[in-house]
């Protein structure tokens, strides 16, 4: 691992950033390869290194999942993985895209009351007619009603119209769903096949450094050392906390890089 | 009354946010669709839901039933086919001795 910023490189195991304005948010930045103020040359992160790679004492982190990936960092493969695979190909396969552009906006004013308003004017005029008065006035509003109430009517049939086409398309995104279902169940059966693999040495590990803590509820930060320990990461895992003794003896505990960033 | 009915989990998990957080407007959650007032409010909530998922929700309106709204005809056929005497008897068959309506018939007619 190298690590660069304001003219000064830190090589090695530890990086000591504490002494420098730089927060642990840009050097996390920096270790996923995007744009950050400093530089950190080192292996690209995987999944595993995204759930506990960056280490603090408000890291949310949901520790079944993350043991699952500690295993597959590991390289451990689950029974279900190829089925999975298989039903993701299927799933990916399903085209919904190819459904017609979203409807037109629903017409601003209803149908009900233009169709209302017609009719009174309709009246009106018959009204006026019969006593022999003038009804031009109302026969030009009843013209531009009308003429509203068939617009209005037309983007309705539309609105119809885009409603029966989607119907063949529904029959698309249910298909994705079952399959949906279907992976999401294989992939909780693969975690909990992961996480039952590893569970003892995860709980060795925790216990060297919280005896009493309740393994799948302890303290995030100890969680994510002890996973640390039992996983494999390449990238620099960043501390914004010493857990251990010293930034040294945290690297070596959990076998990686660490860059440690001040509080 | 509104029939919703979702078509991706992302939908269906906010149409369970719905109508837990609006159980005086929902009148039945089955699983990944449900049956919601017709009134404004609920209708605002299905439209929320679709313009947050787009085409994973399917918005009907539905009517309550009443056996009274349907011909007499066809209330007849129905009871008096389930009180047969013979439970293997299809249906087509039962029809032709009597004076129910055959299946042709009750397809192209609506109810």
């Amino acid at each position: 691992m190298i690590v660069r910023y304001d003219g000064q490189t830190w090589c090695g195991s530890v990086a000591d950033l504490r002494s420098s304005d730089l927060d642990s948010g840009d050097v996390l930045t920096a270790v996923r390869g995007k744009a950050s103020p400093c530089g950190v040359h080192c292996p690209t992160p995987d999944q595993f290194h995204e759930r506990v790679g960056h280490v603090h004492p408000e890291m949310g982190l949901r520790i079944r999942t993350a043991l699952a990936d500690a295993a597959r960092s590991r390289g451990a493969v689950a029974p279900q993985d190829e089925k999975r695979a298989r039903l993701r190909d299927r799933r990916d396969a399903i085209d919904v895209a190819g459904q017609p552009p979203r409807r037109a906006d629903a017409p601003a004013t209803d149908v009900r009351a233009l169709e209302e308003r017609v009719a009174t004017l309709r009246g009106r005029i018959t009204a006026l007619e019969e006593c022999e008065q003038d009804a031009s006035e109302e026969r030009a509003k009843l013209r531009e009603a009308a003429a509203r109430l068939s617009e209005t009517e037309t983007t309705r049939l539309a609105a119809e119209e885009y409603r029966d086409q989607t119907r063949s398309d529904r029959d698309r995104r249910e298909q994705r769903m079952v399959l949906d279902d279907r992976i999401g169940n294989l992939e909780r059966a693969a975690r909990a096949h992961l996480v039952d693999r590893l569970r003892d040495r995860y709980e060795r590990a925790l216990f060297a450094l919280a005896p009493t803590a309740d393994p799948f509820a302890a303290d995030p930060v100890f969680a994510a050392l002890a996973l640390l320990r039992i996983g494999s990461v390449a990238a620099p895992v960043v501390l914004d906390t010493v857990p251990l003794a010293s930034p040294a003896a945290t690297a070596t505990w959990i076998e990686a890089p660490v860059i440690v960033c001040g509080e | 009354m509104f029939l919703v009915i979702t078509y991706s989990r992302a939908a269906r998990r906010s149409l369970r946010n719905v109508t837990r957080a609006h159980e005086e407007t929902t009148i039945r959650h089955l699983g990944r669709a449900a049956l919601l007032d017709g009134t404004a409010f609920g209708a605002f909530q299905v439209l929320r839901l679709q313009e947050k998922h787009g085409g994973d929700v399917q918005i009907e309106r539905v009517e309550p039933f009443v056996p009274a709204d349907v011909p007499s005809d066809v209330r007849q056929a129905a009871r008096q086919y389930e009180d047969r005497d013979h439970p293997s008897i299809p249906y087509r068959q039962f029809a032709s001795g009597r004076d129910h309506p055959d299946p042709g018939q009750l397809r192209d007619r609506t109810a």
